[in-house]
């Protein structure tokens, strides 16, 4: 069974940096559910699904942004908006989180090895 | 982060649960430094920090409850620590995300319905192992998708496969003396469903000698014999989806319309003690 961190630590030991958009919250009418997770690489592909559409298209613009940048970010997705008229109301934050190989701050952890 | 990541996926593999802490929000704090600061929280071990040591305690302190509800939740907390009021305009906010390990399917048995349902499980996310005393069925060309297929003797099942309360169990061997002897040693095990094939008649069967042999009426009750929900099945993809059907309704608290005869154990009890002459009754 694969997970999210197989995915990032198979990056980040290739020293690429990743992005991993989870929803972490909703409020009205949304498809997707707390904790769902989408990933994007450096090159812009992406693995998971926060949903498809154009919640997606933003969240990975977001990300890409925040790969750049190195810098986590938060995303707040209005679904009220959609000139796709998607059947979804309500809104959606998403927590982008950019992983790196080397950590740019020193959380300085007590475990063996670096 | 690579450390951490590492750490997610062995305890995983272990089949050890987890809570990754992330800092999502830092308002009025210093967000560029503090924003997607981890925390994982393993058995009572950390790794990481939140960037405070109060909120790295306070997260470790939160983490059995985050596993045992088993979904993520967001908690805001003011800078000493105390949860921040609505309106704050300084706070941290933590995500809690547990990292539980997949819910496993065990199926006993690898004829002919154990094909279709290594296939659904494996759609639905169970991690899936196939069991079979021979070994021309317990074979990789047989269950291509199967996590694990495993030749054994049916009575070490228990002991060769670790069954815990994410261990979905489905008995479907070829003979009824091989399902009993399995079920004998499972019946009190903490899996969330024991599922057995078999006709109502088969069903009995194995009932009255499991009774004879000691096993309660309540640990028989928690068994779904005949298997699955009642949709009619026929050939055995159709008997799979029942079955998983079954799976999905119980992990899921759904209302399915179970096949299972759940008070028989019980009336089989009555009935035996019933003809039974006092004399023959095991004394108390």
């Amino acid at each position: 069974m694969r997970t999210v961190y197989d995915d990032v630590v198979k990056r980040l030991e290739r020293a690429e940096c990743l992005a991993v958009a989870t929803v972490i919250q909703t409020r009205g009418s949304t498809p997707q559910k707390v904790g769902a997770k989408l990933l994007v690489h450096e090159d812009g592909r992406t693995q998971g699904t926060i949903g498809g559409g154009c919640v997606e298209a933003e969240v990975w613009k977001e990300a890409i942004a925040a790969l750049r940048l190195r810098a986590s970010r938060i995303v707040e997705v209005d679904l009220n908006d959609d000139v796709m008229g998607d059947v979804c109301g309500g809104t959606l934050t998403v927590f982008v989180d950019v992983w790196q190989p080397e950590s740019a701050t020193e959380n300085g952890t007590s475990a063996a090895g670096a | 982060m690579l450390d951490l990541a590492r750490q997610a996926t062995e305890t995983l593999r272990r089949r050890e649960s987890a809570v990754m802490v992330t800092v999502v929000r830092a308002r009025g704090w210093d967000e560029a430094a503090t924003l997607g600061s981890k925390l994982l929280v393993t058995g009572g071990t950390c790794q990481g920090s939140l960037g405070y040591e109060v909120l790295d305690r306070i997260a470790s302190d939160l983490a059995d409850t985050v596993i045992d509800r088993g979904e993520p939740r967001l908690e805001r907390y003011l800078p000493d620590g105390t949860p921040a009021p609505r309106r704050s305009r300084a706070y941290v906010e933590l995500l809690f995300e547990p990292l539980l390990p997949p819910d496993r399917l065990l199926v006993i048995g690898a004829g002919h319905i154990a094909v279709p349902l290594h296939e659904i499980g494996k759609l639905l996310g169970f991690e899936v192992i196939v069991v079979d005393d021979r070994t021309d069925f317990a074979t990789r060309e047989r269950f291509p998708q199967a996590d694990e297929v495993r030749c054994i003797p049916f009575g070490a099942v228990p002991t060769q496969v670790a069954i815990d309360r994410t261990t979905y169990l489905v008995l479907v061997t070829r003979a009824h003396e091989h399902d009993e002897e399995v079920l004998k040693q499972v019946a009190d095990s903490p899996a969330p469903y024991i599922g057995m094939i078999g006709s109502k008649r088969r069903v009995i069967t194995v009932y009255r000698r499991l009774l004879e042999e000691g096993v309660t009426p309540e640990q028989l009750g928690r068994v779904y014999a005949p298997v699955g929900l009642a949709i009619n099945a026929q050939t055995p993809q159709e008997i799979a989806v029942a079955v998983m059907a079954e799976i999905v309704s119980v992990k899921r608290h759904g209302k399915g319309n179970h096949s299972a005869l759940r008070e028989l154990p019980r009336s089989l009890l009555a009935v035996a003690d019933a003809a039974a002459p006092p004399a023959s009754k095991t004394s108390p």
